[in-house]
């Protein structure tokens, strides 16, 4: 892991009255708990070229390509996740509602009691609710996996192929 | 006199009956002297012995099960067929070596190939590339010019093969002291059967192949084959099986990946054993389907969203290795890999455990240190999640009905389903060969395997869309054998999927296929273009010619041809053609017109993609 900053370096932005980014109180638990998560992840090889700045993680992920995951908070956020495309942001919102459904199977289940979602303009944030962070870490980067291996990969290969160069022939 | 001059003179000599007159209009048919040739015993050499001869007796004594060829390099296929090794000769290098590669891939025993030392040889490169990424044992054979003409360039056809399959073979050799041919074949054969497979290539210079050995002393080797090779296979280590026993007696969704070595270790029984001990889920991936049935309560092949599922992931036999996004697996789940080579363990994807093996004694082994347990719960996701595909597919089927002006995709591959499985065939009965491009998206989600070499995935990992033809003349001729998983089907009818791109590339097969009698329904699906949508200027590069008539091909060829193009009409075309097939041997080319625009938004479902591992598996 390259490039660790100092735990007290972190604030959290918040958006102000006026609309501009401010920095939000500290939220020391959140950042420990999101980076001890990406740490095991990266010790393991699922992760490669990990590193962090400022509460902002990068990491090289699925089909070797780039991700950022920012710590905001209570909150996760993977910015620029996906191409702003209107069709695929309402699919990634029918998407996440399925994925909260009781028949889904509880150890994939988008539990709101655990972590909610939100999508918009290709940006996928993950609120962990009552300070589950690391289990709440965990289940938001599954979902992401998810959102990517099964669901973009069967309906959306166009997708891949121009966020992550992804070879269709 | 060379073999070419004698052939073009027997020719000649034919009867006036089987000369092709210009006043009149003969019928395609197959001359008798087709059929009486292949029926007629061979002479299998003694010494005195030719070089050729040597290497096409160690060919027998190897078990070598079939070879594909097109004229060239005379001396040794003659020598093979000669030791009644069954041969077939066809239409292009590429589409025989296609070929050799299906009939391995659906019956697990090794094949050759064979061409001419230059154009011969190089037609076969794509297809020796694919065999190559299949990791098929694939014995690649080649002539080559005299070795006292090296480098002359003295007539034609130079070429240094070697270099040029480096990087898409396991050995090879030119071979250029005729004393070490036995020696060489040795080589060949204790590369194609030990470790991982992939491709040999052998060329022979015509001083190898006519050398002349009064008898055995001659040879700077002659030995029989458990002096040369092994038949062992490495075991795994004990502590690393109880390991593995651990993991998954912890885990609640643990899940096997059973790729190709699976299936050349023919380990299906193993496999069986190990998966119903605990209760573990099994998918397939790999060039060859079916060495776990898709109808088992343990499958995950046609489960795909329950792969995220798995908290222990089991690779075994998979040589092909995905790399991250590749496959659909949780990023939590702990990761194992079984494979003969340690060499290769830890590429690609990160591993918690690492087991050396053969994939056979890897699972038996397993299986012993199992203990009986259950994981219903898993079991019962399984169920619900094959039951969730089959609802979308049906979906898609729907959609896909619903339009009547050409043929959708998912009408032929639904159609196609529910004639091999809930019809009047057996269901593990027929062996399909899943080519094609944007028809593999959705035949894969309908194709099911219900016993070893029920499926071959033609693209695979390198993406070849043009073999199609060619696996499924060998696929044919390894049913028609009945090698292998294939014994108790021997005689039934193969099924082909390709597209109208991918039929450009082997579609001279079908002629190969009336010639043998190999029976083959190739559905062809016409959409008029390549499977890739773009527009602008670029786009006359993507596109045919419309509405052309591949079943008219077809029935240039020497087979039927059906001519479908609105959905109800597919599934009585396949019936016709399925059933003469299995009567009177005869193939069907079915052009199933369909349209380009299939493939865009204005059609739902569109295009589809795939999850892997498992029934959708196109790359690994």
């Amino acid at each position: 892991m390259h490039g660790v900053q100092p735990l007290e370096a972190h604030r959290p932005r918040r958006r102000g009255p006026n609309g501009r980014a401010e920095a939000g109180p500290l939220c020391a638990s959140s950042l420990e708990a999101v980076r001890a998560v990406l740490e095991s992840y990266a010790r393991r090889g699922v992760l490669r070229s990990l590193s962090e700045h400022d509460g902002t993680f990068r990491f090289h992920w699925l089909w070797n390509a780039p991700f950022t995951l920012a710590v905001d908070g209570e909150s996760i956020v993977f910015r620029g996740l996906l191409p702003t495309v209107p069709v695929l942001a309402k699919d990634v919102r029918t998407w996440l509602v399925a994925a909260a459904d009781e028949e889904v199977a509880e150890h994939r289940r988008l539990d709101k009691r655990l972590l909610t979602a939100t999508y918009a303009r290709g940006t996928l944030r993950f609120r962990i609710r009552d300070e589950r962070f690391e289990e709440g870490a965990r289940r938001a980067i599954q979902l992401v996996n998810e959102l990517f291996v099964v669901y973009l990969s069967a309906r959306h290969p166009e997708i891949l192929r121009e966020r992550f160069n992804v070879p269709e022939d | 006199m060379s073999n070419r001059r004698k052939f073009i003179l027997s020719a000649a000599a034919l009867p006036a009956a089987q000369v092709t007159s210009a006043q009149t209009t003969p019928g395609i048919r197959v001359p008798n002297s087709i059929p009486s040739a292949v029926a007629a015993p061979g002479k299998p050499a003694e010494f005195p012995m030719r070089g050729a001869q040597v290497f096409a007796k160690v060919c027998k004594e190897e078990g070598l099960a079939a070879l594909f060829c097109c004229p060239g390099n005379y001396e040794v296929i003659n020598a093979i067929c000669e030791e009644n090794i069954p041969c077939y000769g066809g239409r292009t290098e590429g589409s025989m070596c296609a070929a050799a590669d299906g009939f391995s891939r659906v019956t697990g025993e090794i094949a050759a190939c064979s061409g001419t030392e230059g154009p011969g040889f190089t037609n076969m490169i794509m297809n020796i590339a694919a065999a190559n990424a299949a990791r098929t044992p694939l014995l690649v054979l080649a002539s080559n010019k005299r070795l006292a003409d090296d480098d002359s360039e003295m007539g034609i056809q130079t070429v240094y093969q070697q270099p040029t399959t480096e990087g898409m073979r396991k050995y090879g050799k030119r071979l250029i002291d005729a004393k070490r041919i036995h020696e060489y074949a040795g080589y060949a054969f204790r590369q194609l059967k030990s470790g991982v497979p992939q491709p040999v290539h052998l060329d022979f210079p015509s001083e190898i192949s006519n050398a002349r050995f009064k008898d055995s002393s001659e040879l700077r080797a002659f030995y029989e084959k458990a002096k040369y090779r092994t038949d062992a296979r490495p075991h795994p280590d004990p502590k690393r099986i109880q390991e593995l026993a651990a993991l998954i007696t912890k885990a609640k969704r643990p899940m096997i990946v059973a790729s190709t070595g699976v299936f050349y270790s023919k380990a299906w029984d193993a496999l069986r054993a190990a998966a119903e001990r605990a209760e573990i889920a099994v998918v397939e991936s790999g060039p060859s389907r079916g060495h776990f049935s898709d109808a088992h309560p343990l499958s995950a092949s046609t489960a795909p969203g329950a792969l995220p599922s798995a908290d222990l992931v089991i690779f075994i036999g998979q040589y092909s290795m995905p790399n991250a996004g590749e496959c659909a697996f949780s990023p939590e789940a702990t990761f194992v890999r079984i494979d003969p080579d340690p060499s290769d363990i830890g590429r690609n994807w990160p591993i918690d455990l690492g087991i050396v093996s053969c994939e056979k004694a890897a699972l038996e082994a397993l299986a012993a240190a199992l203990p009986k347990m259950r994981h219903e719960a898993w079991v019962a996701e399984l169920a619900a999640e094959r039951a969730k595909f089959e609802a979308e597919n049906a979906g898609f089927y729907k959609i896909g009905a619903g339009y009547s002006d050409a043929l959708h995709p998912a009408v032929i591959a639904r159609d196609l389903s529910e004639f091999l499985y809930r019809g009047k065939l057996a269901k593990e009965q027929t062996t399909v060969v899943a080519g094609g491009y944007g028809i593999a998206r959705y035949a894969r989600r309908f194709l099911r395997a219900y016993r070893p070499g029920q499926i071959l995935n033609g693209a695979y990992q390198y993406g070849a869309i043009g073999p199609d033809c060619g696996y499924a003349f060998g696929a044919s001729a390894a049913v028609q054998l009945g090698v292998g998983p294939q014994a108790p089907y021997k005689g039934a009818p193969v099924i082909g999927i390709t597209g109208d791109a991918g039929f450009a590339y082997s579609g001279m097969e079908i002629e190969t296929m009336a010639k043998y009698k190999t029976p083959v329904v190739m559905i062809v699906y016409n959409n008029n273009a390549w499977g890739i949508m773009t527009q602008g200027k670029p786009v006359h590069m993507y596109l045919f010619q419309e509405n052309l008539r591949y079943d008219k091909i077809g029935e240039a060829l020497g087979a039927r041809g059906e001519y479908v193009t609105k959905p109800g009409d597919f599934m009585p075309a396949l019936a016709r053609s399925y059933d003469i097939a299995a009567r009177e041997r005869i193939s069907t080319v079915i052009n199933c017109q369909g349209k380009r625009e299939f493939w865009t938004n204005q059609y739902a479902p569109g295009f589809l993609g795939k999850v892997e591992p498992g029934c959708m598996a196109y790359s690994h």
